[in-house]
């Protein structure tokens, strides 16, 4: 081998130095390119790396439960489940998009075409198919993503693909209501951003809401968790309970009556508010025809008949006018945020002020001859023939317009507003709901005596329902304008209470001696004036009835007048626990507050005082036409329960052919009015007959129960006993041509249809 | 050093058994680097094979456990690390072969002959790999199994220029048409690289093809001249890139697009260069830490292979790739400190070509991995996946570990 002794080179040493250069240069430019990326321009590309790799899971916080005053439940969150794809991981794979949008669709009853639509997005590692799924669908759900589907490649590979790479379900939570269809507009609901919206939910969704939580954990490209020790959980806080004052029975029975009225009266809207007549809580509160919807499903359009008709619109813009404008009414609580003219009702507020002011005398007269000329303007009555002579009493009884308005004038026009303000009117209630309308009135430095003429009996202004409920609350307790409210507490997850609301005296309007004044001359005008209608057996009902004339509206038909008819009233007269106001609008056919309001909160007032066990009183007549105690028999031979039954005047019918009594209807403890039918089985196979239920309607307390009684059913009267004679009967608890069992009790109905109308025929 | 096994080899490969010290340097660093990186390629691949490589059993179904499909994150690794021994074992035999036995016409012509075959070979019946249908890089042959043609063409182009430049040396001198037919082979080789749609291979070659020449004695008028061409030609890319985009094939023009375009296609033509920022960029000074990179996560696709640096910056920072880039400059030192003891000419231009490709790679590779040329797709040298380049890299060093046994410094 030539080895070469001396340095010689092969290439020259230029050249190797200008290579070496080379490389030294470019070397230096990588590491000038690696200190730019990594270092100089590091904490950008930091900060963009974390914003593709860090996921941010809101973890929402169980919203606080709501009960009802004796802590049931009324709404309630319970968890559920989030399903949702990862388009990106799809991409243009057409076969697994349609295999997801077919599976996802029918189990999570969503339609195709919007999964497919979601699943179509592939730029979104994330899209919600379904929330609140409940934990059944969830269930369906995580079967499918333990299956898998088969596709092929190009290649005509075929390969294995579970669903559960690429769906997801993340944790959830869903409201639940024990009863969907009781207090919905108090309730309110959870809109899609998880925010109360209307009612309770609405006003204290803060507290309610409680502090969610968040989970903020490194992903990979393909949205799984990535094996690094990167995540920061802030543990979500439950929101806080709250216990309303409403009381889910008292609601169940105003509710139940204004749905019979709605439907019986076919008024536009029925609303009724009960109010704790010492506290100002509110018991109940609920409506018809506007502010009522299903709180399961609250977008949903509650009436059959009205959801038919919108569907029916076939112009698609109409047609969603349409629905929003009945979604809106339904949402909408006409207690609180509509205002309505009060008319008669609003005689006992300036009657009010007058006893306080001492300027109507007690025994003072007057003589109402059908109208009257008062601040230079002329009025009638609404009893075209006058009221004749009438001291206070008797003019509160009889709605007597002229008298208000000769008396109300006394007030001055400072005078009247001074009560007016001190009722409430000029100001909100504060009650814990959202969206109090205020009322509408007169402009007071520009007000004259003509005005203070027509508002003196309730017309020309406007007022809330809950407004007018509290005014004349303040005359049932004593003078005292209470802050009405509907949550009494606030609890913590733990059920401890956080806060609790103390009744709140807005101040004290009328005395003592006024008010009790004022309670008597509105017992009066149950037992004897326009609102024995709300005459209750065993309770002492004050009340006073309203009609009042809306502003004529040119329809179709020509000039349409509507009305709104009302009823406030409180119970018993003597130590008022309840107060109640009842109101129609535009009620179809008899349109007078006496007439259609006072039987409703007579109805429900009857169950509410009885479920808050107030001791009934009843008068001595009232007594005689009261029920009798049926007996136990059950067990005892024919003959003796025969005889047992005799003396009290039962009509007593046997079914059967034995000498025993093996059952009994009615069963022993129960009442049955005098003369009324006792059923005596004596064989188990006799129970199965039934009698036909006769129609009650339209006839005399005397008539109903003859006939009753000949067809083997018992009736219960609920009426005003002492005009008896006036009474027809107009609604049965069982409907006509119904089988039931014979001996059944029945309910029915009676109202007066004379000496009730307020307002002018 | 001498093996007994093989002075007990017949005559005729015994003359050819070389018999020097060898460069425990050299051999040392390369040890160091594969090693390196396979630790890191087996890093940035685990969780893309976890996720991407499936189980297959004997009838080429997915395995299915767990009702998941069973994958194989090892998958990268155990290839590498199989591809690293056979690398080793060519390197071992290759450095105990007398490198003069390379030193001759017909050996020149052969791999010559045999590079333009395979190249040719790879156009008409390329492999294809699911994924990658628009590249014909691969060729699948009897026995050794998938290869990339444009690894062997790269060596062979640098044996036959050094076999070739020393043997023509006074010629090049004197007449500067000797190095027509070096441009000429450069040519054709670039022009059937870069119809395999390969524009990183078409680039190395260029380069290497250069150096060579230049190495070789080219006359500086001409190189300079071919300098201002290439100077030229990124003048005009960077000025109206619109008009060089249109002049090259799609997938080189769109990489073009994507590198002057920097703040769009952020999920499409940007996505790997993007993530690969956003990797480095999250590396910092010290890194996250051996195995903890966050964008091999599948944000960074094919971690494993061109990009394998970026994930390397993540996880050992700038310091550890810092530490990385120097031994490359010490293996390259090395390497021309074993060129210019070099015995001969042709050892010499064959250590340089060898040395410069490696250099080449690894400087073009950073300078994609941080944006700073156009995402042509260049493996690092070591560290990227890829059977063909490793045994081939480490067949080449044992080549160079071969000529450094006749180093004039160890013959004293």
């Amino acid at each position: 081998m030539a080895v070469r002794t001396s340095r010689q080179r092969f290439m020259s040493r230029s050249t190797l130095v200008m290579v070496l250069m080379c490389v030294l240069g470019f070397g230096l430019v990588c590491i000038g390119s690696l200190v730019r990326v990594q270092l100089v321009k590091g904490a950008e590309y930091r900060d963009k790396a974390a914003q593709n790799q860090l996921h941010d899971t809101v973890v929402a916080a169980e919203r606080g439960v709501i009960y009802d005053a004796n802590m049931t439940p009324l709404a309630a969150s319970t968890s559920a489940g989030k399903v949702y794809v990862n388009p990106s991981l799809i991409g243009d794979n057409e076969f697994a998009r349609e295999m997801i949008v077919k599976n996802l669709a029918e189990l999570l009853g969503v339609s195709e075409s919007s999964v497919r639509e979601k699943c179509s997005r592939t730029g979104y590692k994330y899209m919600v198919i379904k929330d609140k799924v409940e934990d059944e669908d969830e269930e369906k759900v995580r079967n499918l993503m333990k299956t898998y589907f088969i596709i092929k490649n190009k290649d005509g590979e075929e390969r294995k693909i579970y669903y559960n790479y690429y769906i997801g379900i993340d944790p959830d939570v869903k409201r639940y209501y024990s009863n969907p269809f009781l207090a919905s507009t108090v309730l309110g609901f959870i809109n899609q951003d998880y925010e109360g919206a209307y009612g309770i939910e609405q006003k204290y969704n803060a507290v309610l809401t409680g502090l969610p939580g968040r989970i903020i954990s490194a992903k990979t490209a393909g949205g799984r968790n990535m094996p690094v020790k990167y995540e920061n959980k802030h543990d979500a806080q439950p929101g806080t309970g709250l216990v309303l004052t409403i009381d889910e029975y008292i609601q169940s029975y105003l509710e139940k009556s204004l749905e019979q009225a709605y439907l019986n009266t076919k008024c536009d809207s029925i609303l009724g508010i009960i109010m704790d007549t010492k506290t100002g809580a509110i018991l109940g509160m609920g409506s018809r025809g506007i502010g009522y919807f299903d709180l399961s499903d609250p977008w949903g359009i509650v009436r059959e008949q009205e959801r038919l008709e919108i569907e029916a619109i076939e112009d698609e813009a109409k047609r969603r006018e349409a629905r929003e404008k009945v979604q809106y009414a339904q949402w909408r609580n006409p207690a609180i945020n509509d205002t309505y003219e009060p008319g008669s009702v609003f005689k006992v507020i300036t009657a009010a002020a007058l006893l306080e002011e001492g300027l109507v005398p007690l025994e003072e007269r007057f003589t109402c001859t059908g109208n009257v000329t008062a601040a230079g303007s002329r009025y009638n009555c609404h009893k075209h023939g006058g009221h004749g002579s009438q001291n206070l009493s008797d003019a509160i009884m009889n709605s007597c317009n002229p008298f208000f308005i000769t008396r109300g004038i006394r007030l001055g026009i400072d005078g009247f507003n001074k009560y007016f303000q001190a009722f409430g009117f000029l100001e909100k209630t504060n009650i814990d709901l959202p969206a109090e309308a205020s009322s509408i009135y007169y402009n007071i430095s520009k007000m004259i005596l003509a005005n203070v003429a027509s508002a003196s009996f309730g017309q020309t202004f406007q007022v809330t329902p809950i407004q007018m409920l509290t005014a004349v609350n303040a005359i049932a307790n004593g003078g005292y304008l209470m802050q009405p409210y509907l949550v009494k507490k606030q609890l913590d997850a733990q059920g401890a209470i956080i806060t609790e609301t103390k009744p709140t005296v807005r101040r004290q309007v009328i005395s003592k001696e006024t008010s009790e004044i004022m309670c008597g001359f509105m017992e009066r005008v149950v037992n004897e004036g326009t609102g024995k209608n709300a005459y209750i057996a065993g309770y002492r009902v004050a009340g006073k009835t309203g009609t009042s004339e809306k502003v004529p509206q040119a329809t179709a038909s020509g000039i349409s007048k509507t009305f709104w008819a009302s009823f406030a009233c409180f119970a018993p007269a003597n130590d008022a626990k309840v107060s109640m106001i009842v109101i129609l609008d535009n009620p179809k056919g008899a349109h007078g507050g006496g007439a259609v309001a006072a039987p409703v909160a007579a109805e429900v007032l009857s169950s509410v005082l009885e479920y808050l066990n107030v001791e009934p009183q009843y008068t001595e007549k009232e007594l005689e036409e009261l029920k009798i105690e049926v007996a136990e028999v059950v067990g005892k031979s024919l003959s003796d329960a025969q005889k047992e039954l005799d003396g009290k005047r039962f009509t007593v019918k046997v079914k059967g052919g034995g000498d025993k009594v093996v059952s009994q209807i009615p069963a022993g403890g129960q009442s049955v009015p005098k003369n009324g039918v006792v059923i005596l089985y004596t064989s188990e196979e006799s129970k199965s007959d039934k009698v036909i239920m006769p129609d009650l309607s339209g006839l005399s307390i005397r008539d109903a129960t003859q006939k009753a009684a000949a067809a083997g059913i018992n009736v219960n009267i609920t009426c005003n006993s002492e005009l008896s004679g006036e009474l027809l009967s107009y609604k049965q608890s069982v409907a006509q041509g119904k089988e039931i069992a014979p001996g059944t009790v029945v309910t029915v109905y009676f109202k007066s249809n004379m000496g009730i109308t307020d307002y002018d025929e | 050093m001498e093996s007994k096994v093989i002075s007990t080899k017949s005559g005729l490969f015994k003359n050819h058994v070389a018999r020097g010290g060898l460069d425990t340097v050299f051999l040392g660093l390369v040890v160091v680097l594969v090693t390196i990186g396979i630790i890191m390629m087996f890093s940035a691949s685990y969780v893309n094979a976890s996720f991407n490589v499936v189980v297959k059993d004997r009838n080429g179904e997915a395995v299915i456990e767990n009702g998941r499909v069973k994958t194989n994150p090892y998958f990268y690794f155990e290839k590498q690390a199989g591809f690293a021994v056979l690398g080793f074992v060519a390197l071992y035999l290759i450095s105990r072969v007398k490198y003069t036995f390379l030193k001759k016409k017909w050996v020149a012509y052969f791999v010559l002959g045999v590079s333009f075959l395979l190249l040719i070979l790879v156009l008409v019946n390329p492999a294809k790999i699911a994924g990658k249908e628009e590249f014909k890089r691969w060729l699948t042959l009897p026995v050794i199994g998938q290869f990339q043609p444009s690894e062997v063409a790269k060596l062979g182009l640098i044996m036959f220029c050094a076999y070739h430049m020393e043997k023509n040396q006074k010629k090049i001198d004197t007449d500067w048409r000797m190095m027509l037919p070096y441009l000429g082979i450069i040519g054709a080789m670039c022009v059937l690289v870069y119809k395999e749609n390969h524009l990183s291979g078409t680039i190395l070659m260029f380069a290497i093809g250069i150096v060579m020449m230049f190495l070789g004695g080219v006359k500086s008028w001409l190189f300079i001249g071919g300098a201002a061409l290439v100077a030229v030609f990124v003048v005009i890319t960077i000025i109206a890139p619109d008009r060089v985009i249109k002049l090259l094939e799609s997938y080189a023009g769109d990489r073009i697009t994507a590198w002057i375009n920097k703040e769009d296609f952020a999920t499409t033509l940007r996505w790997q260069t993007n993530q690969s920022l956003y990797a480095i960029g999250s590396g910092g000074l010290f890194g996250l830490g051996i195995g903890n990179s966050k964008q091999k996560h599948l944000y960074m696709p094919e971690p494993h292979n061109d990009f394998v640096f970026a994930i390397v910056c993540e996880e050992i920072g700038f310091i550890g790739a810092t530490v990385i880039l120097i031994l490359f400059a010490l293996l390259i030192w090395r390497g021309f400190v074993i060129a210019m003891r070099a015995s001969d000419r042709f050892s010499a231009l064959l250590v340089m070509g060898i040395i410069i490709q490696v250099g080449l790679q690894v400087i073009l590779n950073i300078a994609v991995v941080t944006d700073t040329i156009p995402n042509t797709g260049i493996s690092l040298p070591f560290f990227s996946y890829g059977g063909t380049s490793l045994v081939m890299l480490l067949a080449e060093m044992g080549i160079v570990l071969s000529v450094s046994r006749y180093s004039k410094i160890t013959k004293k």
